[in-house]
């Protein structure tokens, strides 16, 4: 147990920005491991090199959200202070140690495809538990449909996807892209109508509040052209998925807040 | 649902109505009720706005004694007086007034009436609501009226009850804290008493019905014990001649000369005529109604001392918003006093416990208690008036004064109780006390509080010491009179003394041994010696009461501010109010102030908020003005609930935050609707969260006996801002 | 289900004047500074539970079916439950039960993750920015563990609060609802029985809870986060496989990929 007592000055109650980017970061890079293992386990450049990502974006992501705590030198509390396993928390710390690891061990060492696929598996539940954290609060923008971790897997798919085209352009992941992309469509959409009774200020704020920029901004700039431009333009369409997979986060973290 | 009524049939309690009450009493033939004179009674000179009362007066027969008719059928006994005087007061013609539906009334008046039973008791529960009207001494003489009729009065869970809103407002009245009084209600002499003998004279009264025990007929031992206390070397003739006095009308009629009432003070303030103001515990700049021309009447003092914790409104005047402080001459003098846990002394309920308290810790800075502030005082004086004289210079020179000590407190206490003057020692009784000067008695309702056995206001036993379990605690601090808890209990029995409820008594008369038990009886007369009433020179409870200025039978009227006029008669207004006009005494007419204002108090505030508004955490709890108002006023006006109002009446005007709420309710009166508002009063420009006092919009209309300010009833508009 | 010998205090709404004597005796207490608010049409005041505020009388007004105005008041506070979804959601185990089944956070060990914060149904519990950690109602632990009452029930002047066993409490409630229901009030009911393993902190209403803002049915944090692991392993599965088809589908059709 440490005690070490310096309180965090950008402290606030609100999970914000920290959080929102970290999610992204994790999801995105984690989906574009994923997808490598997943669709070109063969190719162990890819794999290796999207196993680099995706653990500098797990360890850059620990790191925001290390910087979000309260008492940020306590952050040891979650992986040496007992089992606590009813906390999706506690679980997903441990997620992301265990992922981060095996992802650095992947990107340094030859590794069997079966140890990728664990290491796999790993980075799944850090991309997936997230959805659960969330779920599992009070906010009813969170809990009351189930639909939160399609909706995270989806976006890690669309974003990975689209991460991994940023190098390696072509026609499968175009239609990994879009598949994904639009299941992702779906499943928000299905997600804003299930929660809309028990949630009704978290919707509306984003189809017509203050989250409305973030929400169409994803809806029209991060989603929609991406898929027009996916046969025309890979490249400006991959980054603006990328836009489009944080505002995702970001507003999803809001809205739940409202 | 019962149809049209001509007279009220009230359940009422027949045994208790015909022996304690003067409803057998017969009247002067010449009284004419208000039913007979359209509103007013006999006796009116509209001129002089008051009534010669010589025709309210009881019949007497040769010796004195009231003429009664005890089965209550004369047409001229109270008894038919009352009926005749409510004839006009049906369920109907109430509605129409209150706006309140006939069936409620009917339930209200059925389950309240079901009192009336011996084994039934009702309370009646009172505040400023009821008081701060121009007839608001009325209002509470219903209260007494019905709780009479009900036989209510005396026994456990009756009564006539002050809610208090201060927690020593009681102790303050017993002391004599209002100009017109001496302390235990002795009442300030007037200048037509030259002598003591010619005082004493006036105040005892003469019993007029058999048996009642008459009990002010001791006024002469309490009034010269009072001298004795206040001047010891003093004989009590030469004393009498050091009180200061009152006109013989006691301000009843704005008189420039001799109206010591508060508003009255205010006013000559106002006309230049006082040169300085001691406000101890006081802050009349935000307190008084007509705040602004309150405010303005402190600007001519030369000079002002203020004795209280904080820097109040009225220490401020100087600097108040809208003032050049350049032009306001007064040289304020504040001096920091002590809160309640920083000093010793009594506080009395309203139950008329005097409790105890012991000073907690010392006052911070330079603060002291009062009693500090005015023993400096009055040694000063008495060190001036030494040494340059001046008029009436015995009274201070031989007024009798206590040494600082740590026990001051207890040292006044002792006084009040009293001494017998041949022994040195505490009095343990008031009827102990003697007309002869030999006992002194700072106050002889206390007398017995803090005896030879110790001070009594300090015990805090918690058990109940009714066999009953009635809820006693005779042994929790000092109750006056003699420790009586419930007053007038003698009228919870019949005329053997034995209770009329056995399953709910509070005192008998136990035969055997020749003495009562339970609570402490009005008196240890056995049972056919005395009636409950023993204050009154009746012996009974007056239905009728002649000693009231505006009627013996309270009478509805308009307030003075009103949007309607009186549909029970055609007299719109108390006939004998006190009414201040004037530049800044100014009423409004409903065309332009359409809205009835009222005032309320709160839970998190306290006053003036002098104390609550410089606590953070009240503050924190209540932090700003507000208006309650119902919900079609608000949509007419265009008002969201908690946005910032303008209110203004004829007098003033202030800011205060909408509360729109179905919990007001517009109310219709006759044909008209009228909206009505509740404005908090806790705010003032000093303390945290400065604002707007209430009492900016409230007008100086008075109640003829009480001379308090009709603040609960006036007109008002209401602006968005 | 609560011990029967646990602390348990009782609100009592049928009594409660809405005089705020248990809001400021608990500032008092546990000196809590006071908040800066404002009047914004209402008696409430401060308007939520935050940090420093922690308890917050809430203000229903009103018109009944008959045409009578209610003014309605209910002691907003930390409910102390069995199954509390703070303790369930704290990764570190700082957020606990301490002896009774009274729950505290140990600000020690507390990372200020607000974890806790989010999950909350009654939003009890919130975060102390100036010092990084979240603090809470403690039920006067310090009092009650040494022989006297919480702050808030000694300072109610109408016996609104009563403190005692869980036993004790329980049976109270439950006759005075008896008593309520003889009188008129059909409606009255004990709420906290049920809730979330049933709550250290039981109230006495006249009208259903959700009158009250005061949630019926909360799920635990255990069963949300089950639900959403149940549903982010099917999602996982779902979506692999889905799109594994979908793309490998399209490349046997077209004979064979790139």
């Amino acid at each position: 147990m440490i005690t070490i007592n310096l309180p965090n000055p950008m402290g606030e109650e609100h999970w914000g920005l920290w959080i929102a980017l970290y999610f992204f970061l994790a999801g995105t890079t984690g989906g574009a491991y994923l997808l490598s293992v997943l669709f070109y386990g063969k190719d162990q450049g890819l794999v290796r090199r999207s196993a680099l990502w995706a653990f500098l974006g797990v360890a850059v992501g620990a790191g925001l959200l290390v910087i979000d705590l309260g008492q940020p030198l306590r952050f040891l509390n979650l992986l040496l202070n007992g089992f606590h396993p009813a906390s999706v928390m506690w679980l997903g710390s441990w997620f992301l140690v265990l992922a981060g690891a095996g992802l650095l061990w992947v990107y340094l060492k030859p590794t069997s495809r079966g140890v990728q696929q664990g290491v796999a598996v790993l980075v799944a539940l850090v991309v997936g538990y997230t959805a659960v954290l969330l779920m599992q609060t009070a906010k009813p923008f969170w809990n009351a449909s189930p639909l939160l971790p399609w909706l995270f897997l989806a976006s890690a798919a669309t974003a990975g996807g689209a991460l991994l085209q940023l190098w390696y352009p072509h026609e499968k992941l175009s239609r990994l892209v879009i598949a994904s992309a639009l299941v992702e469509g779906a499943v928000l959409a299905l997600h804003l109508i299930w929660t809309y009774p028990a949630a009704t200020p978290g919707v509306l704020a984003l189809l017509v509040g203050p989250l409305a920029w973030a929400f169409w901004g994803f809806v029209v700039v991060g989603w929609g052209l991406p898929l027009f431009l996916e046969r025309r333009n890979v490249a400006l369409a991959a980054l603006l998925t990328l836009v489009g997979a944080f505002l995702l986060r970001y507003f999803v973290v809001m809205a739940g807040q409202v | 649902m019962r149809g049209m009524r001509e007279v009220q049939v009230l359940s009422y309690d027949e045994f208790y109505v015909k022996h304690y009450t003067n409803a057998s009493f017969l009247v002067n033939p010449e009284f004419k009720t208000a039913t007979e004179l359209d509103g007013l009674f006999s006796g009116y000179d509209p001129e002089k706005r008051t009534y010669d009362t010589s025709t309210w007066a009881y019949q007497v027969d040769e010796n004195g004694q009231v003429r009664t008719d005890p089965t209550l059928q004369d047409p001229h006994c109270v008894f038919q007086l009352l009926r005749k005087q409510y004839e006009r007061y049906t369920p109907e013609v109430v509605s129409k007034i209150t706006g309140i539906p006939v069936e409620k009334l009917l339930a209200i008046y059925d389950l309240y009436s079901s009192t009336g039973r011996p084994d039934r008791a009702g309370t009646i529960t009172y505040a400023m609501g009821a008081t701060q009207h121009t007839y608001g001494t009325q209002h509470i003489r219903t209260y007494a009226i019905v709780q009479l009729l009900l036989g209510n009065i005396g026994l456990p869970g009756g009564g006539v009850n002050a809610l208090r809103g201060h927690s020593n407002v009681q102790g303050s009245t017993d002391f004599a804290l209002l100009y017109h009084d001496l302390p235990g209600y002795l009442g300030l002499p007037t200048g037509d008493k030259p002598t003591l003998e010619e005082w004493i004279a006036s105040r005892v009264p003469k019993a007029n019905y058999a048996p009642s025990a008459n009990w002010w007929q001791n006024y002469p031992k309490y009034f010269i014990s009072l001298l004795k206390a206040w001047w010891p070397e003093v004989d009590p003739k030469e004393a009498y001649g050091y009180l200061p006095k009152l006109s013989p009308h006691k301000g009843g009629i704005p008189d420039k000369s001799a109206d010591y009432s508060h508003y009255a003070i205010f006013h000559a303030m106002l006309a230049g005529r006082i040169e300085g103001l001691i406000a101890i515990g006081q802050n009349p700049a935000n307190s008084a109604a007509n705040a602004n021309l309150a405010r303005k009447a402190l600007d001519s003092l030369k000079w002002l001392v203020v004795v209280d914790p904080m820097e109040t409104e009225t220490a401020a005047h100087w600097k108040r918003p809208g003032v050049n402080p350049k032009e306001i001459q007064t040289e304020v003098f504040l001096l920091p006093s002590a809160v309640w846990a920083e000093k010793s002394g009594s506080i009395t309920n309203t139950g008329r416990w005097a409790q105890w308290y012991d000073k907690a810790l010392d006052p911070p800075g330079e603060a002291k208690e009062e009693l500090w502030i005015l023993t400096e005082l009055v040694q000063r004086l008495k060190k001036l008036y030494a040494e340059e004289g001046g008029p009436n210079k015995e009274a201070i020179l031989n007024l009798s004064w206590w040494e600082h000590s740590e026990h001051m407190a207890e040292e006044v206490a002792k006084e009040y109780n009293g001494y017998d003057l041949t022994t040195g020692k505490l009095m343990a009784k008031f009827a102990d006390l003697r007309d002869d000067g030999t006992t002194a008695c700072g106050n002889w309702l206390y007398c017995g509080a803090f005896t030879e056995e110790g001070n009594k206001m300090a015990r805090r036993d918690p058990r109940d010491t009714h066999p009953l379990g009635l809820g006693l605690f005779q042994n929790w601090a000092y109750a006056w009179p003699a420790n009586r808890r419930i007053l007038y209990n003698r009228a919870s029995t019949d005329l053997k003394g034995q209770p009329r409820n056995p399953a709910k008594w509070l005192v008998r008369w136990n035969p055997k041994e020749e003495k009562w038990e339970g609570d402490v009886p009005d008196g240890v007369a056995p049972p056919d010696k005395a009636l409950p009433f023993i204050m009154l020179p009746e012996g009974v409870g007056r239905l009728f009461a002649a000693q009231l200025k505006d009627g013996p039978f309270p009478e509805h009227y308009e307030p003075w501010e009103s949007a309607l006029a009186n549909l029970i008669s055609g007299q719109d207004k108390n006939p004998v109010c006190k009414v201040w006009v004037g530049d800044l005494d100014v009423y409004g007419t409903p065309e332009e102030y359409p809205i009835v204002a009222t005032t309320y108090r709160l839970t998190e505030h306290w006053h003036t908020g002098m104390m609550s508004r410089n606590v953070p955490w009240l503050l924190e709890i209540q932090p700003d003005p507000f208006v309650e108002m119902d919900v079609e006023l608000a949509k007419s006006l265009g008002v969201k609930n908690g946005e910032w109002v303008r209110i203004k009446s004829a007098r003033g005007e202030m800011k205060a935050v909408a509360l729109v709420t179905p919990r007001v309710q517009p109310v219709k009166v006759g044909d008209k609707t009228l909206h009505q508002v509740g404005i908090v009063i806790h705010w003032g420009y000093q303390g945290g969260n400065p604002g707007d006092s209430a009492n900016q919009l409230t007008p100086q209309a008075l109640d003829p006996n009480s001379f308090i300010q009709e603040t609960k009833a006036f007109l008002v508009r209401i602006e968005k801002i | 289900m609560p011990n029967p010998k646990d602390y348990a205090i009782l609100f009592d709404a049928s009594r409660c004047i809405g005089c705020k004597a248990c809001q400021v005796a608990c500032k008092q207490w546990n000196d809590l500074e006071a908040e800066k608010t404002e009047n914004r049409g209402s008696y409430a005041n401060p308007p939520r539970l935050t940090a420093h505020t922690w308890i917050s009388m809430r203000y229903y007004e009103g018109l009944r079916p008959d045409g009578d105005p209610y003014f309605d008041f209910i002691r907003g506070s930390c409910m102390h439950c069995t199954h509390a979804p703070c303790v369930a959601s704290c990764p570190t185990g700082a957020m606990a039960h301490r002896e009774g089944g009274v729950v505290t956070v140990d600000e020690k060990t507390c990372i200020g993750c607000r974890s806790c914060v989010q999950a909350c149904p009654y939003e009890a519990v919130h975060f102390d920015e100036a010092r990084g950690v979240v603090h809470k109602c403690t039920m006067c632990y310090d009092r009650i563990s040494n022989g006297d009452q919480p702050a808030c029930v000694k300072a109610c002047p109408t016996d609104a609060l009563t403190f005692g066993t869980y036993q004790e409490i329980r049976a109270m409630a439950e006759e005075r609802v008896r008593v309520l229901k003889e009188r008129g009030y059909a409606r009255a009911n004990v709420y906290g029985l049920a809730e979330l393993g049933g709550t250290h902190v039981l109230y006495v209403l006249t009208e259903h809870p959700s009158q009250y803002d005061l949630p019926k049915a909360v799920r635990e944090a255990e069963k949300r986060a089950a639900t959403g692991w149940l549903s982010a392993g099917i999602a996982a599965a779902a979506l692999g496989a889905g799109l594994k088809f979908i793309v490998e589908r399209r490349e046997a059709l077209k004979g064979g990929g790139q």
